[in-house]
């Protein structure tokens, strides 16, 4: 039930035979990961030529210190990070800002005509989370992303965004609080329709219960 | 799995649990029977855990950007650094029989190979906006303004010292014999141009030979130009002094003063921009010529405008701020190709 924790068996063996020397499992690692990577960095940036850099340099890189690398506890973890830090460090030298740890961009984006949402109900919702997201502050919208989208823990976000857990813990709250406001004053009849519109296209919603 | 802790959960509390989240971004069997059973023993949480999970596959759905088209162009990317890379560093192994003997001969011949190369005419060549210095085999040096080349033998130990150019160079020769009376030929020292031959003497002077026109300036020492002048037909010489500078084009001297400052026709040296009351077509061709810009004016008789005074720039896009602005026309610069347009027409 940990999954997001540990890494998986495939990763694991991946990275040790990568590290050995074995150019298949390096080649897999990045088609493992390319999506996601270039998911993630798009976030801080609109700039695609820098995020494909970033990739870029964060494989060549490991190749080239392959033996110098440890085992992470989570490939992925380790992948974002240093993404995360190989991207700022290339927003920081094309700007003017230094600070730039507490002063970055974390995009949202949705496109409202989603082909994948049909439900009216659903679209209100995802504008009510859109409005929300946009009035927070990067580092909190980075945390949601984390959580939510790559399914990640407390321990691992801190270990990525480089703050100490308290504060991943903190951001979070934060943010959650606002998304709880969100429902609170929403429309009773999204309340409504979140409780009876359940469809059958999301396979977690329960049907036996009925 | 225990669900008790879940009874008093509020959307909050499930919007920031590990296992409901795993369970909503990746469910299986096993966490779709555990939830469905406590949803089944605590209807009234079904509200809070649809609404929660709702929120996040809402969130979800938000756009992606995979990049997919461009993995495997930026795989190659990464194998071609790598490989580089890997190409410096050097590997030890050992070589098969059959691959020692080859590299035997492959030996054999690369001595051949290397006194060949030993022998061979030196050939230097600059690209465009790029300065060389060269030292040649007597430790003269000469510097290569851009889009120039020179040519000269490996090896000086008898006869003359002889260099070839095309371009602009600055030439810094060792003396060998003050006693300019008494020349060996070996102590000669002659650079050829397309059209005339410069002989000299130990001194520092500047070479441009381009568009079949050459100039040569000298800023210290003695030289002699030899050159074939057609209106005259006949053979000349002209011995120059210091600060002395002709221009030969077309087969005649065009040519003769003294400079002011001998020093200022070496600045190209220093990668300083430097003009003294040119005309456009004087800097259009130092911007074609030794940095590669190709320059098109609107009208031709642009070419004969003069920027008066001196010009004292350190790069190109400088140069062209001082052009648009002094002369009130208008640079536009699309890479290496400028337009010049008169803003009064």
């Amino acid at each position: 039930m940990t999954s997001a924790k540990a890494n998986s068996e495939k990763d694991i063996l991946l990275w040790s035979s990568f590290k050995l020397g074995d150019w298949d499992a390096y080649a897999e690692l990045y088609n493992n990961y390319f999506k996601l990577l270039n998911n993630y960095g798009h976030k801080f940036t609109g700039d695609l030529s820098l995020i494909e850099d970033a990739v870029h340099d964060l494989f060549v890189k490991l190749w080239n210190t392959k033996q110098n690398l440890g085992n992470p506890e989570s490939v992925k973890n380790y992948l974002f990070k240093s993404l995360r830090s190989i991207i700022f460090r290339k927003l920081q030298s094309g700007s003017k800002f230094v600070g730039i740890d507490d002063d970055y961009s974390f995009a949202f984006e949705v496109s409202f005509d989603h082909q994948y949402i049909a439900d009216e109900e659903e679209k209100k919702l995802q504008a009510g989370i859109k409005s929300v997201v946009q009035t927070l502050p990067a580092r909190q919208r980075e945390i949601i992303y984390l959580r939510f989208y790559e399914g990640l823990g407390y321990e691992e976000i801190a270990d990525i965004m480089c703050i100490n857990v308290n504060s991943a813990y903190k951001l979070l709250y934060k943010a959650l609080n606002k998304l709880q406001d969100l429902l609170h004053v929403s429309k009773l009849s999204i309340l409504l329709a979140l409780l009876y519109g359940l469809k059958t296209n999301n396979q977690i919603i329960i049907n036996n219960a009925f | 799995m225990d669900s008790s802790k879940y009874v008093t959960y509020t959307l909050q509390n499930f919007l920031d649990d590990d296992l409901f989240i795993q369970w909503v971004i990746s469910p299986d069997e096993e966490t779709n029977l555990f939830w469905n059973s406590f949803i089944e023993q605590f209807p009234g949480k079904k509200g809070t855990i649809t609404q929660a999970a709702q929120i996040i596959t809402t969130y979800r759905k938000q756009d992606t950007f995979y990049n997919e088209d461009r993995q495997a162009l930026v795989w190659n990317r990464i194998e071609a650094a790598v490989m580089e890379q890997q190409a410096i560093k050097p590997k030890i192994f050992r070589m098969p029989q059959y691959l020692r003997i080859a590299a035997m001969l492959l030996l054999v011949s690369s001595i051949g190979l290397a006194l060949w190369l030993y022998n061979k005419d030196r050939t230097v060549t600059t690209t465009y906006g790029e300065l060389r210095t060269v030292t040649l085999p007597d430790q003269s040096t000469v510097v290569l303004n851009g889009n120039s080349t020179i040519k000269y033998a490996a090896h000086w130990e008898k006869g003359p010292r002889e260099v070839w150019i095309t371009g602009e160079g600055f030439f810094k020769v060792r003396h060998i014999n003050r006693d300019t009376l008494h020349i060996k030929t070996s102590e000669r020292f002659i650079v050829h141009c397309s059209d005339v031959n410069i002989e000299v003497l130990g001194t520092t002077f500047n070479v441009k030979n381009r568009h079949n026109k050459t100039n040569v300036g000298l800023v210290n020492g003695k030289i002699r130009v030899d050159y074939f002048d057609s209106v005259l037909t006949s053979h000349n010489a002209l011995v120059m002094k210091p600060g002395d500078y002709i221009e030969y084009a077309h087969k005649h001297l065009v040519e003769k003063r003294k400079l002011a400052e001998p020093v200022k026709i070496t600045s190209w040296t220093q990668h300083l921009l430097r003009f003294s009351d040119a005309t456009l077509n004087e800097i259009t061709e130092t911007l074609q010529d030794d940095y590669g810009y190709h320059v098109s004016l609107a009208e031709p008789s642009m070419a004969a405008m003069r920027i008066e005074g001196e010009i004292n720039v350190m790069s190109v896009s400088e140069l062209l701020e001082t052009i648009s602005t002094t002369l009130h026309v208008q640079v536009k610069q699309t890479d290496k190709n400028i337009t010049i347009i008169s803003q009064n027409p």
